[in-house]
């Protein structure tokens, strides 16, 4: 099992160096002159030599590459000019708002599959159209657009929920600080008016955020209900006496949770691509809003490490989803087995 | 072929052929319309849907039905260029790898697998930014996180075929390789190929909308769906949902058609799931 686990691990280091250097060949090797981005339009060309050998790139490919490298691993992630501040700095005093509707977009994505997934697989008849109707839909929406459609709909025609105006209503003032999560914060500070308005203002982003991996989670696990409620020991089960619905939960759907389990890298890869969507909609302060900033201003430093930095959160989601799966199911322990 | 026929009679099938043979007309007409739809009216601006305007007009005046036309346009021609040069490269490599030497498949897969490491919609982003935003680039940044789709997909089935008695007949019969990969191989692919074509131009349909929507794709007179939605959206607090509504619903429509039609594909081969 060990041996096992060091190989993946190996595996997905190999694949991080080489997506590093992907992301370098794309934003350094590709025409398309830095150097002339940040030094803007009208420089002349002592100024851009200027630029180019302080971002070193009058150097050689490879160390130029290895500098990008070194700089990474270091923490030296460049300077970002359109947010006028180290990049670390800048995507970490706003990670915790992204955080905070991804958690939440995660959770319900996940608890939202489940139950409509085992309602869906339970039998054929109009739930299961339903379910699939709606895991088709969400397949097919651009987070951006339901965000749109969630505004127009519940915060301009219904006016249940605040539309765009970010995380808190402007006549609140932020928590103090305690976990960076508004909801918690406020209540950790005895404040109901805040956690409404905090909450309130997370509903419409949190939704459109969860809706497509709902959808990719529904469809997937449905899928694999179906397959698994044919088997013979679900029969067995069955015919001990077992009441259809407790058959449903315990056996049915903990046997068809690999795959899901399985696929959370992909789920933090659509969290993460989401967020850099849906966060502009409801000028929700986080990193993809940031990110969709510098993405207009040709911020090269800070789309790369964003890029570099999920690939890496990709990656790991993989390695964790199949490290759990291994954990759960003992028939991936044996060596060999397991591909 | 076996139970071909059946399949392509279910009605889910039909349903989503109809629906793409809409489109197909929508978009002629719209590159009819052609600049037309980026004509600028400031005197009937914002206008909710009428007779006049089906789905109304937008903040410089412009008929956002005409323009939802062109962008079907945009999309489908866009989604399938990007597809059908991501499905030959990803074609090719898996054919270099499944079926040539032992050190080319490393050599090959080791960056189809660094490419696979990103999130797709990030990487097309910053190859986009890369280039320059505009569609090309927008297109040339789909096709590089297609191909290695294609390539990982197709290579295990090119694997697989080497111990096909077919293959292996050819291959005692002294065929060239390269002939076995073309006549033999690639109809062997042919399914899977459908498949993930069909999968891939869904989304290929959604990732250029949204890398219009941060502003690499297509420049701001394009009716490009993705470009529309952004504009939509400054419009949709204030009441004029028609300008962001509409574009999405255009694309919604056509993913979900795509998405139809690959289910069922996928279900012909795979009977149990969905």
């Amino acid at each position: 099992m060990f041996r096992d686990i060091r190989q993946r691990l190996l595996a997905s280091a190999v694949t991080i160096v080489l997506a590093s250097f992907v992301s370098f060949v794309v934003l350094r090797a590709l025409p398309g002159d830095p150097a002339r981005l940040i030094a803007g339009p009208l420089a002349g060309p002592e100024t851009l030599a200027a630029t180019r050998s302080s971002l070193g790139l009058d150097r050689p490919f490879f160390a130029q590459y290895g500098q990008f490298l070194w700089n990474f691993v270091r923490g030296d992630w460049g300077y970002s000019f359109s947010v006028g501040d180290e990049v670390r700095e800048a995507l970490t005093s706003r990670l915790t708002a992204t955080l905070e509707l991804a958690l939440y977009a995660f959770v319900l994505a996940v608890v939202g599959a489940l139950v409509c997934a085992s309602v869906a697989s339970f039998r054929p008849g109009f739930r299961r159209g339903l379910v699939r109707l709606f895991a088709l839909v969400g397949l097919g929406s651009p987070p951006f657009w339901v965000g749109l459609v969630l505004i127009v709909v519940f915060s301009s025609y219904l006016g249940w929920w605040p539309g765009p105006s970010g995380r808190l209503s402007p006549q609140l003032y932020p928590p103090e600080p305690v976990t960076g999560f508004y909801t918690v914060d406020f209540a950790l500070h005895g404040d109901l008016i805040g956690v409404s308005d905090s909450a309130a203002h997370l509903v419409l982003p949190v939704v459109s955020l969860a809706l497509l991996p709902w959808a990719f989670l529904t469809r997937l696990l449905t899928a694999n209900m179906a397959d698994t409620a044919g088997q013979p020991y679900i029969l067995v089960v069955r015919s001990k006496g077992v009441p259809a619905w407790r058959t449903h939960v315990r056996h049915v759907l903990a046997n068809s949770l690999l795959p899901t389990v399985s696929s959370c890298g992909l789920i933090l890869a659509t969290l993460i691509t989401g967020s850099v969507l849906v966060e502009t909609v409801f000028n929700w302060p986080g990193v993809g809003a940031m990110l969709t900033e510098g993405i207009s201003a040709q911020d090269f430093a800070l789309v790369q490490s964003f890029i570099l930095l999920s690939a890496i959160l990709y990656v790991v989601g993989n390695l964790v989803g199949d490290a759990v799966n291994r954990m759960i199911d003992a028939r991936l322990r044996t060596p060999g087995a397991a591909r | 072929m076996n139970g071909t026929t059946s399949a392509w009679r279910r009605w889910p099938v039909i349903a989503s052929m109809v629906i793409l043979a809409v489109y197909l007309m929508l978009a002629l007409a719209g590159t009819f319309l052609g600049d037309q739809a980026n004509v600028a009216d400031v005197t009937r601006t914002l206008r909710p849907p009428s007779a006049e305007h089906l789905l109304g007009t937008d903040g410089e005046g412009r008929d956002v039905l005409s323009r939802v036309s062109v962008g079907a346009g945009i999309s489908i021609m866009l989604a399938a260029i990007s597809v059908a040069l991501g499905a030959a490269g990803g074609l090719i490599v898996a054919l270099a790898c499944g079926l040539g030497a032992r050190w080319l498949d490393r050599v090959l897969m080791a960056p189809m697998n660094a490419v696979l490491a990103f999130p797709q919609l990030l990487l097309a982003m910053a190859i986009a930014i890369a280039l320059g935003s505009g569609l090309t680039s927008a297109v040339i940044g789909i096709v590089v996180t297609i191909i290695p789709v294609f390539a990982v997909t197709l290579r295990g089935e090119a694997l697989r075929s080497r111990s096909e008695a077919f293959v292996e007949a050819a291959t005692t019969i002294g065929l060239p390789r390269w002939r076995i990969a073309l006549r033999h191989v690639v109809p062997y692919l042919g399914t899977t190929m459908t498949v993930q074509i069909a999968a891939n131009f869904g989304s290929a349909v959604i990732t250029l909308a949204a890398l219009s929507y941060v502003g690499v794709g297509a420049r701001p007179p394009t009716a490009e769906w993705g470009a529309m939605i952004n504009d939509g959206l400054q419009h949709a607090v204030s009441g004029q949902w028609w300008v962001g509504v509409a574009p999405g619903i255009a694309l919604l429509g056509l993913v979900i058609a795509v998405n139809i039609f690959t289910d069922q594909v996928r279900a012909r081969r795979r009977p149990a799931g969905w």
